[in-house]
């Protein structure tokens, strides 16, 4: 079986040749690390668009964010490729730089009216998400009918020639999912109002949250279909619906104002044969049954840190959605040993693998994971992967 | 204004009637400031229970906060001005340097104020020689520090440190929270104590402010 083929079997739940395995966006400085640092790094880039265009230098440098990305994005598939992994997501982030160096930080803006710092992770934009600013029904309507208005046109232009630039370059090689990483429906709902008035409005006016999911899947659903024009197959939706004890609000909360809107994004991959998982960190064992409601084919984390438990979730709901993930990046990849690392593997295998409907995956990524357990990851999941499995 | 209103009111999240009654409870009905916080501090406890048994979850822990946020506006000069106002244990608050997540730590501020701590509130992204620097000013005997990244977490020791270098480090006890932390790190870190989330840092505060 090929990369594609070996996790499409996984997602319909069936054994392919062995487990698959996955990662959510590798950070930059490891992708530098895999592959060798580029000769001009994005904040050298960056540097220099500020010294040669003083007085525009967001508009200058903002028009070359595509180019950026593509960049970036496809240095992440290639060190995939390089670790050996069988499936790497990219994804558009639609975030421009701003005219604001408040504090001396580089700021940029969102659609959706967050506010993000471009850190310097070892010369690279690590985009670190700081407030939001959509916090009234007025900022809203302005949001909104920038989503509907030209924004919309400009991110599936985006997002088609770049994935088709990606995936074209890399898909005899590996499986090229895409994400909204920092722009799932949920995160760029809560964070571009902020989480208090979020919450206000959750409990005052839920028609309204539920309204503003909506238009952001409509969104969503326009740029998936642009990336399924290019190709895509496999989506994976950006959620974080919990944190490290819980969800962040009821499952029937979640059910009133969100599922419509997710059902909305399956529906329409489903309806091209496309696939599509939802990714959350965070305790999301009390959400299993709404992700199945929602549609979704996966869900991706499990976050061992936050007490997911692999074996109830694979008793729960293992016979209905794909699961993804479980390998700790609190610990395990970042200075764990490599038995720590085989040993996380072999367990999530034994646990989830029987049967099928199992990709190995790093439950999440930052800058602190260790390329050499990625490496292991990778490794411990061929070597104990094998169907039939024999652990 | 009777004091049940009020604790309904912030049980029910009503952030847009509470300032209004704790503003009639005392400037119509002359009740005692301290009588009002403590129909505050009941209607907080309650929302910790709901949290506690899942009939509440964040969003309505954050609402509550806030709610909890506007009584104190109009409470807070009534009780400096009361011959009841007496010397409060102190506790500093802060996210980590490199950190800017927020919310686990306002709420533990909102929640201590209400259980009648006085709040220090650092912010985000603050290091270890701002902390020093407030615990020397202010003479604050316990430190939360908030870290949500495993990138940041490494900081706790920071700060473990440079109290232990200011000479501070045995006057206060620091408790630490976040994603990436368990009770074993938080110990490896220099930390005192650790706490899963809010509701349960106040518990492990009033335990740390009595001992």
């Amino acid at each position: 079986m090929n990369c594609r083929e070996r996790v499409l079997e996984a997602l319909n739940l069936e054994e392919p040749d062995r487990v698959p395995c996955h990662s959510i966006l590798i950070d930059a400085n490891n992708v530098d690390k895999i592959l060798g640092k580029p000769p001009m790094s994005d904040f050298d880039l960056l540097e220099q668009y500020k010294r040669e265009n003083p007085d525009n230098w967001p508009e200058e440098i903002n028009k070359l964010i595509e180019s950026v990305e593509t960049s970036i994005f496809s240095r992440c598939v290639e060190a995939a490729i390089e670790i050996g992994l069988d499936c790497m997501q990219v994804g558009i982030v639609p975030v421009e730089f701003i005219d604001d160096q408040s504090e001396g930080k580089n700021l940029m803006k969102d659609m959706f009216g967050r506010i993000w710092e471009a850190r310097n992770n070892e010369g690279n934009f690590n985009p670190y998400y700081l407030y939001g600013t959509t916090n009234s029904i007025e900022k809203w309507e302005i949001v909104k009918e920038n989503i509907e208005g030209t924004v919309t046109k400009k991110y599936t232009n985006m997002a088609k020639k770049f994935y088709r630039r990606i995936n074209k370059k890399h898909k005899d090689k590996i499986f090229v999912a895409v994400t909204n990483d920092l722009a799932g429906v949920f995160e760029s709902a809560s964070q571009g109002m902020g989480i208090t008035y979020y919450s206000r409005m959750l409990h005052k006016n839920p028609n309204f949250i539920k309204e503003v999911h909506e238009v952001i899947a409509r969104f969503t659903v326009d740029c998936y279909m642009s990336y399924m024009d290019a190709g895509a197959e496999l989506f994976i939706e950006s959620g974080d619906l919990a944190y490290k004890t819980g969800p962040m609000m009821s499952p029937k909360k979640f059910t009133e104002v969100l599922l419509p809107a997710y059902r909305s994004i399956t529906d329409a991959v489903h309806e091209r044969g496309g696939k599509i998982v939802l990714h959350t960190d965070g305790q999301v064992t009390p959400l299993l049954d709404f992700v199945v409601n929602c549609g979704f084919d996966g869900l991706q984390s499990l976050e061992p840190t936050a007490g997911v438990d692999l074996a109830l979730v694979k008793k729960k709901v293992g016979d209905k959605i794909c699961l993804m993930g479980n390998i700790d990046v609190a610990k395990t990849l970042v200075d764990g040993t490599k038995e720590d690392v085989y040993n996380e593997v072999k367990y999530a295998i034994k646990t989830a693998g029987l049967g099928g409907g199992f990709i190995v995956s790093a439950a999440n990524m930052h800058p602190g994971v260790n390329v050499p357990n990625l490496r292991w990851m990778v490794e411990a999941t061929k070597k104990y992967g094998e169907y039939p499995l024999k652990i | 204004m009777d004091f049940e209103r009020i604790t309904e009111l912030i049980i029910e999240l009503e952030i847009d009637d509470i300032a209004d009654a704790v503003n009639e409870a005392l400037e119509t009905d002359g009740k005692d400031p301290y009588d009002v916080l403590n129909a505050l501090t009941k209607g907080m406890d309650e929302v910790g229970r709901r949290y506690e048994s899942e009939e509440y979850y964040l969003t309505e822990l954050v609402l509550a906060g806030e709610t909890m946020k506007e009584a104190f506006k109009i409470i807070k000069p009534a009780m400096a001005a009361s011959d009841k106002s007496k010397e409060k244990a102190k506790v500093i608050i802060a996210t980590v340097r490199g950190d800017n997540h927020d919310i686990g730590k306002n709420l533990l501020g909102t929640l201590l104020l209400s259980s009648g701590f006085e709040v220090i509130d650092l912010g985000m992204d603050i290091d270890a020689e701002t902390i020093v620097e407030k615990v020397k000013e202010t003479g604050a005997t316990i430190v939360g520090l908030s870290s949500l990244l495993t990138m940041t977490v490494n900081q706790i020791k920071t700060v473990h440190e440079a109290l232990k270098a200011a000479g501070l480090r045995d006057n206060v006890k620091l408790i630490v929270g976040g994603a990436p932390l368990s009770k074993e790190l938080a110990k490896d870190l220099g930390a005192d104590d650790f706490a899963d989330d809010a509701v349960e840092g106040v518990k492990h505060i009033k335990e740390l402010a009595e001992s």
